[in-house]
């Protein structure tokens, strides 16, 4: 699809052709060759996210080891669970980043924030587990020459790293509404019930605008988008820690209004 | 106000010292166990010795020196659930070993050959 009509600079027609640009998809073939050959983790990612998800297990299963006294065999189930949810959440939140990061000609790549993780520990520790934050780092995206070559607007982009940043709430808000819905079928599973509630509270967590999480490139990169996230964020958990039927419709119905909002605004080019 | 009789140009090593010394203190404090006492000096440690060893070629150092201090004199002061020569003993050697394992490049810092900010 190409925008014919002429435009004048700061028009509010100029602005809407640039969100149609930065919302646009590449084709889907030319997607999955670039998935093919950049989609990876690397070596320093790797060691940084196995360190991110022991302790965000840890954290999440600080208070399940035992219902009245300390139980070994209990505690270590609870927390080779919380491990495996937190897997699953960070592997599919950087996932979606690395993805959409592809799709935009950015190499997107998870670096960890080693201080950020000591402070959710200890922070942890003071608390007794009431407060398990996660801060665990945020994505850095840099530029493939190759696969921005003829876009429009050549350049690195703040928006693009913000809706890379953006992907980070969004994925982690979409693994929560499918644990929410495994949940209203099997309201006694730990699992499902670790993973919606881990799922919010790393959403939450990447929004927070602190140096090396995803919250900070999304504050420089667009401030609506900043309180959007803050927003979708508060409403999830409403929607869904109340744990009603309604709630969770009411949030499948918006996140699927979204998507295909998304999507047809971002079509192919 | 305190804060405006701080000369922040000159005295921010000096504020940042006493800032981390009540850090660390209120960290022992709300700690009640000694055992997340001793496991929390160890990854403080640690990341003590992560700081130094990104710093150790960089000016000025000793401002980052004083705050290292800072926080373990502040967390010595408020270990009262621990024993300070355990605490102090643990620190020493997550620090040491931290350090070494950066030197010898088996702990690394984040480098991203593509990166352009």
């Amino acid at each position: 699809m190409v925008v014919k009509k002429v435009v004048k600079k700061g028009s509010k027609d100029l602005y809407i052709k640039e969100i149609y640009y930065f919302l646009k998809m590449v084709s889907f073939k030319e997607l999955v060759e670039r998935i093919k050959d950049y989609y990876r983790f690397s070596k320093q990612e790797v060691s940084g996210l196995v360190v991110a998800i022991i302790v965000t297990g840890f954290l999440f299963s600080f208070r399940d080891w035992g219902v009245e006294e300390f139980n070994l065999i209990f505690g270590l189930k609870n927390f080779l669970l919380a491990i495996i949810v937190a897997a699953i959440s960070f592997w599919f939140k950087i996932s979606c980043q690395k993805v959409y990061g592809l799709g935009e000609g950015q190499d997107a790549e998870f670096k960890t924030w080693w201080v950020g993780i000591v402070v959710m520990l200890v922070l942890g520790f003071i608390t007794s587990g009431w407060v398990p934050l996660i801060l665990a780092g945020g994505v850095v995206s840099s530029f493939m020459v190759r696969q921005r070559l003829g876009e429009f607007r050549y350049g690195f982009s703040t928006w693009t790293m913000a809706i890379t940043a953006m992907w980070a709430i969004l994925g982690n808000l979409i693994l929560a509404i499918i644990f929410s819905i495994g949940l209203h079928f099997f309201p006694q599973s730990y699992f499902l019930d670790v993973g919606m509630k881990m799922n919010l509270m790393m959403a939450f967590c990447s929004w927070l605008p602190f140096p090396q999480q995803d919250g900070l490139a999304l504050f420089f990169g667009s401030r609506g988008l900043f309180f959007l996230g803050i927003g979708a964020t508060l409403l999830a958990a409403v929607l869904l820690l109340t744990k009603t039927t309604i709630g969770l419709i009411v949030a499948i119905v918006i996140g699927t209004l979204i998507s295909i909002g998304y999507m047809m605004v971002g079509s192919e080019k | 106000m305190i804060f405006d009789k701080i000369k922040w140009d000159e005295q921010w090593a000096e504020t940042f010292a006493v800032f981390f010394t009540a850090v660390g203190f209120v960290i022992a404090l709300l700690l009640r166990s000694a055992l997340f006492t001793y496991l929390s000096v160890i990854v403080a440690g640690a990341l003590a010795g992560r700081l130094f060893y990104a710093r150790r070629f960089a000016q000025p150092i000793f401002p980052f020196v004083m705050m290292i201090v800072g926080f373990l004199v502040g967390y010595l002061l408020g270990s009262f659930w621990a024993s300070r020569f355990w605490v102090l003993t643990f620190f020493a050697l997550s620090f040491g070993t931290s350090y070494y394992l950066h030197l010898k490049e088996f702990l690394v810092i984040f480098k991203k050959e593509l990166f352009l900010k």
